[in-house]
């Protein structure tokens, strides 16, 4: 009978399922950004409904990640580089379930501007989407692929988008004392930019994840930064 | 008793003398799972895992009373046949225990100890030591020299030596009293691979006093103490939320 090694291969494939479990929340986190950022740009709301009804399955997978997580730790009492992939990929499974709440909040944001005349100021939201889905995805690779010189990438790029909200949001309170009109308009963008900027937090915090994952060393909070 | 039951306890007290050290147990040892049996010294884990094979008779002042029923019979009566019963419930030691004779004899052992002779020709006992001995993975390591001495094998393949000599006599459950205890971190491993694969065939009754042990290896746990058994649960329920707060103190190392 050849040796089969069942509880190492069991272990393994605990941690496996584990890591797919997270790809896949990840990429659901992702794909519904781009479905409340769509929706609301092209004045979709069928694109809206869908972001918000998929959030149900990102709400179901950070349960199974916490409780996989948990019981492998029972089961197996990992230690060194597996034990950190476990606590980090639990902190990063919190972060995509608040960025999928992001998601929604914005297409619900979406759902309202969609309900008014079109203004042209909701297309000046598209860069600020698109440098957040640009750092969910890159967050995400660098976390699930373990690329460490992704994540330290990222630990700057949120200035881009810190930039842009202040400036965008600089520019609707003037819109806003210029032209009660579209007020409720444009607090809806408001919200929806507000939405779009702590989803760029919550990726450069998956980052730093990442990379305690993968160096051991804690950045946060202006910790020192691992060689890379 | 139920389906799937492979050891229904009920009741079952033991006596050293006038030392009670079991008090009215009750469980139920599921079949083809591995099942651990912890708490503190003392407690009566191995007196009930000798109980399932009554070695504990050959101490000589012990009294029972109740029940323990296994293959639909309950193994307390006095009509049991004490050899008949250690065939179908075969037990591994702390120590591997190896007899001083060929590794090929070890293996045979029981085999000849059990069957009359017209039933165990050479080639059938030929064939019994090389599938027990596949079975525990040691045949490649061996083949070549069956008429070694068996003490003469490192204290691994001793222990395995001792698991595939009771595999010819085909038992229904294996008894583990610290299987791993005299081996080092890759042998302890290695066994509890072996035992993790035996349980496809074989109820294994493991007593253990390594909590990350029972933790990977075991599919159900029952915690004693002073004579009781305090909690009976799946292996990952006892671990992540025990019941009762005398197996959450053990298990979190509080005592024992």
């Amino acid at each position: 009978m050849p040796q089969q090694n069942l509880i190492l291969q069991a272990n393994e494939d605990a941690m496996a399922a584990f890591d797919r479990d997270l790809q896949r929340m990840g990429e659901l986190a992702l794909q519904n950004l781009h479905l409340a950022a769509e929706g609301l740009l092209q004045r979709n709301t069928d694109l809206c409904n869908r972001a918000i009804a998929d959030d149900d399955e990102v709400d179901r997978l950070e349960k199974k990640i916490d409780r996989s997580g948990v019981e492998i730790i029972t089961r197996f009492g990992p230690v060194a580089s597996n034990y950190r992939r476990i606590i980090a990929s639990m902190k990063v499974s919190t972060a995509l379930e608040r960025i999928s709440d992001h998601a929604v909040s914005l297409a619900r944001r979406g759902r309202k501007l969609n309900q008014r005349p079109p203004i042209p100021e909701t297309e000046n939201i598209r860069p600020l989407a698109e440098l957040a889905s640009a750092q969910l995805r890159d967050a995400i690779d660098a976390f699930c692929q373990g690329q460490l010189d992704k994540a330290l990438l990222l630990l700057s790029r949120d200035t881009a988008l810190d930039e842009a909200y202040e400036a965008f949001t600089q520019r609707l309170v003037s819109l806003m004392e210029a032209n009660s009109e579209h007020v409720k308009d444009y607090v809806d963008i408001l919200f929806a930019i507000r939405f779009i900027e702590r989803i760029g937090d919550q990726s450069t915090n998956i980052a730093e994840d990442a990379i305690y994952q993968l160096t051991a060393m804690d950045i946060r909070h202006g910790g020192p930064l691992p060689p890379s | 008793m139920q389906d799937g039951v492979s050891i229904d306890i009920r009741d079952y007290s033991l006596w050293y003398g006038k030392f009670q050290a079991l008090l009215g147990v009750s469980a139920q040892i599921k079949r083809g799972i591995i099942t651990s049996l912890i708490g503190p010294s003392g407690c009566g884990k191995t007196t009930l895992l000798r109980s399932f094979n009554r070695i504990n008779e050959r101490y000589g002042n012990v009294t029972t009373q109740g029940h323990i029923t296994i293959l639909g019979k309950n193994i307390l009566d006095s009509d049991v046949s004490v050899a008949a019963l250690r065939k179908r419930v075969g037990m591994v030691f702390q120590r591997p225990n190896p007899l001083p004779i060929s590794i090929y004899e070890n293996v045979v052992f029981g085999m000849k100890s059990h069957l009359p002779q017209a039933e165990r020709p050479r080639a059938v006992l030929d064939q019994a030591v090389e599938s027990a001995l596949r079975e525990v993975s040691l045949w490649d390591a061996l083949k070549d020299g069956l008429d070694r001495r068996a003490t003469e094998l490192t204290l691994e393949q001793q222990q395995k030596l001792c698991i595939a000599r009771l595999l010819p006599l085909k038992p229904d459950i294996i008894l583990m009293d610290e299987p791993c205890s005299a081996l080092d971190a890759s042998g302890i491993e290695r066994i509890e691979e072996l035992i993790t694969e035996l349980k496809r065939t074989f109820t294994i009754v493991m007593v253990t006093h390594n909590m990350a042990q029972a933790r990977r290896a075991s599919d159900e746990c029952i915690f004693m103490l002073m004579g009781e058994i305090i909690e009976h649960t799946p292996t990952l329920d006892m671990f992540m939320n025990p019941q009762n707060s005398k197996t959450a103190a053990y298990i979190e190392g509080r005592y024992g």
